[in-house]
């Protein structure tokens, strides 16, 4: 965004302008999709910090998977689950550069809980976006590690059940108790007040890695209305009023 | 200069005098001295060395410094490449050059220790999902060891490709002596153009993003990429196929044997040959690309190849393939980490020879 | 000159270092030579055993079928490859260890003429020396006693290379004790 003056000088008009770490190109994603939001928000904090030309970035498997085609940045795939070791191996042989992954819950806390943990626990000098909307949403909704009790999908019809699923993973929590994990911290983008503190989080982590702290992580509560079968701004209602509840926002650890 | 060495340490020298800047591996036997012997050097001279979580992260670190255009390598044994075929799928897809490297033991399952041939199919299949290929170096004795671990990252770099090298954990094991001077055991890689590095990631100043992947959603686009890597498979086929051949011009059987395998059967045609026999020895050195037109070649004279293998029989498919009907194949070996003995290898020729 | 040495015993005997010695020599003597190695899954306690070819020429396959030499060090590894023992090899026994089994002896007797069994009592004349250790270099020396091979300076030579002066005086003494008590 930039101020520019009107002819009254009284009045500041904001005029809203493309971030230059993202293309000229529009979404796929589906209406009230949170994926947009947080694509910006990664874009803007490079460009604020000046890292674009040092970036190379780690996208999943799962809808963000295109996320190489939004980004006006270096981007690499990873197979699924991968992208904390895919990260650990640019970041070894390039330290200079900048090296962030960005991960749905699937990726990042099923099948790549053990990359996960262990390069948080090597304190890898990299950053984790992730983005946890509590449900499968590219391979049309099913339960995530992250989906609440009770709340149904399509592999929970009739919500998902303790004996059966397990609990849900907090994964801020359980990555806050590694010594390696410098930066822990969970926004939302459901309105613009949290949005503009998630990016703050988004800044303080990337940060982190440009001053060589180590290993840093951003979970980002976001909505998925396709997968939970919701309107988008039933969608946003209930995030802010269930998943809160479960996943609180805050900053976790910072050391 | 000569000096007498174990495999294992042979492959992490080659390796470095080959250039390796980076090495992510997970433990297993019977490999494990490649690891021990690089935590103690790269470091030091400033390269990458990390010990993964399983071999699962080995492989994907690895394809994080290749998508940098860096060179790096991992190394395990059969159970762990299983695990490393996602990464290697991935990497073909996305043409990234690395060097994988597999000291095979005896399975199925965590099988035992013990050195064996048992995972032919898989390397020279492409082990994981999809249709690709990937260079496979057997190298038969330390020194080749060292000659194809140096030569390998150049080999990747110029068909954007994953080379592995396999050898058997007897091999890995074996001490022998190894002459670095020596012209012989070299893989003498040919560039005709500069290697290409217009494809790294390493940050966008002054240039367009470039984006690394191997998702093609778009119609056609999937398949393009498979023409092209088809393409690329052609020219590895025509260009990087090596094999020795031994006494076949007037032989009346072939062995077939690479590796461990290769040097038993060597020690076997020796003493055949001394005893009058006419015995000679095909030993391919890429077991992908496999040497087809030069054993069809071979058949046009010699009407008998017996193939000897550490396992129950993989590569005979190909010799089969090979030969296309102008002799007769025949098969020795013995499985679940045994290995191949010289006595009955002679004993299976003389029989398959009187038949 | 083509020979073939089987060594076996358990591990922490000093069975791969051995063969490792072996074959070093070998080579600085402008000798080709293989080592194979072969041990349990245990680091120590386990079964261990290497295979040793040293040759005037080319070796291809580094796998021994039928030893020349074999050195056994203790009554499992005995009585596991005495299979192994053929009419023209040299069987080195460390009789510290090894309990001969009368059934074993009989067949092998019954199958084979002309045994050459060099008896050596390793493990004492170490312990006697100053540590059991060094009976593998006690059968070294016996070995070399009966059949030459290495040149005992070559040995000297690389274990100087190896370790402190204490520890090198100890196994050339225990080279020294194995050749001279060795018929």
């Amino acid at each position: 965004m930039e101020k520019i003056s009107s002819e009254n000088p009284s009045i500041e008009k904001t005029k809203f302008i493309k971030s230059k770490g993202l293309k000229d190109k529009p979404h796929n994603y589906c209406p009230g999709c949170g994926h947009g939001i947080v694509h910006r928000l990664v874009a803007e904090v490079v460009e604020e910090l000046g890292i674009r030309e040092k970036v190379i970035a780690v996208a999943p498997v799962g809808c963000a998977v295109f996320a190489y085609d939004y980004w006006n940045f270096d981007v690499t795939e990873a197979p699924h689950g991968r992208p904390p070791a895919v990260a650990t191996g640019i970041k070894r042989i390039l330290p200079e550069n900048f090296v962030f992954t960005y991960q749905g819950d699937g990726d990042l806390a099923a099948i790549g809980a053990a990359e996960l943990i262990h390069a948080a626990n090597r304190s890898e000098n990299i950053t984790i976006i992730f983005v946890n909307n509590t449900v499968y949403g590219m391979t049309s909704g099913q339960m995530a590690p992250t989906t609440l009790l009770g709340q149904k999908t399509l592999t929970t019809p009739h919500g998902r059940e303790v004996l059966r699923d397990g609990y849900p993973i907090k994964v801020c929590e359980l990555i806050s108790v590694l010594d390696g994990a410098r930066y822990v911290a969970r926004g939302s983008v459901t309105t613009p007040k949290n949005v503009l503190t998630t990016k703050s989080y988004i800044k303080k982590a990337f940060l982190n890695q440009i001053e060589n702290k180590g290993f840093s992580i951003v979970e980002i509560l976001s909505m998925c209305p396709a997968g939970l079968d919701m309107e988008p701004l039933e969608t946003m209602e209930w995030v802010d009023k269930e998943l809160i509840k479960y996943f609180p926002l805050g900053v976790v650890k910072d050391v | 200069m000569k000096k007498l060495i174990q495999g294992n340490i042979a492959l992490c020298e080659g390796a470095i005098d080959g250039g390796l800047e980076a090495y992510y591996a997970y433990p297993i036997t019977p490999q494990n001295e490649i690891s021990a012997y690089f935590a103690k050097v790269l470091s030091k001279q400033g390269k990458v060395f990390l010990q993964a979580e399983s071999e699962v992260a080995a492989i994907n670190m690895v394809l994080g410094t290749a998508v940098t255009g860096h060179r790096a390598m991992t190394t395990s044994s059969s159970p762990g490449i299983s695990l490393m075929q996602e990464g290697i799928s991935y990497l073909c897809g996305c043409e990234l050059p690395c060097v994988i490297v597999n000291v095979m033991r005896g399975g199925p399952g965590l099988g035992n220790i013990s050195g064996s041939q048992q995972d032919y199919f898989q390397s020279t299949r492409g082990g994981g999902h999809g249709d690709y290929y990937h260079i496979v170096l057997a190298p038969y004795d330390v020194g080749e060891i060292y000659e194809f671990a140096k030569e390998s990252f150049l080999l990747a770099e110029k068909y954007r490709n994953p080379v592995m090298i396999i050898f058997d954990g007897y091999l890995g094991q074996t001490m022998e002596v190894m002459d670095k001077d020596s012209q012989e055991g070299r893989l003498n890689v040919k560039l005709e153009e500069k290697i290409d590095k217009s494809w790294v990631l390493d940050g966008c100043k002054s240039r367009e993003p470039r984006k690394i992947r191997s998702l093609l959603m778009v119609e056609g686009m999937l398949e393009e990429l498979n023409w092209k890597l088809y393409e690329k498979y052609r020219k590895i086929k025509e260009n990087e196929v090596r094999v020795k051949l031994e006494n076949v011009e007037d032989a009346d059987l072939c062995l077939v044997a690479y590796g461990m395998s290769a040097r038993v059967a060597k020690s076997a045609m020796i003493k055949l040959n001394n005893e009058g026999y006419k015995i000679g020895l095909i030993r391919p050195i890429t077991l992908w690309p496999f040497p087809e037109k030069e054993i069809n070649k071979v058949a046009d004279k010699v009407k008998k190849f017996l193939v000897v293998e550490m396992n129950l029989g993989q590569m005979v498919d190909d010799v089969k393939i090979a030969v296309c009907g102008k002799g007769e194949v025949s098969f020795y070996g013995r499985p679940g980490g045994a290995l191949v003995k010289e006595s009955e290898i002679i004993e299976n020729v003389k029989k398959f020879l009187s038949k | 000159m083509y020979n073939e040495i089987f060594v076996a015993g358990s591990g922490g005997q000093g069975i791969l270092s051995l063969g490792r010695i072996i074959v070093t020599a070998a080579v600085q003597e402008n000798k080709y030579a293989t080592y194979y190695p072969s041990y349990g899954a245990e680091i120590r306690g386990g079964t261990a055993n290497c295979m040793l070819k040293i040759s005037d020429t080319k070796i291809y396959s580094p796998i021994i079928e039928n030893p020349s030499e074999m050195i056994i060090m203790n009554t499992p590894s005995y009585l596991k490859f005495i299979t192994k023992y053929n009419p023209q090899s040299y069987l080195f026994l460390n009789m510290s260890l090894v309990e001969k089994n009368d059934v074993v002896e009989e067949y092998i007797l019954k199958k084979l003429k002309n045994l050459n069994v060099v008896e050596v009592f390793a493990t004492e004349i170490a312990d006697k020396i100053g540590n059991i250790l060094v009976a593998n270099m006690v059968m070294l020396g016996a070995m070399i006693k009966k059949i030459g091979l290495l040149k005992i300076d070559t040995i000297k030579n690389i274990l100087g290379k190896k370790y402190d002066s204490k520890v090198i005086s100890l196994n050339i003494k225990a080279i020294e004790k194995g050749f001279d008590e060795t018929k």
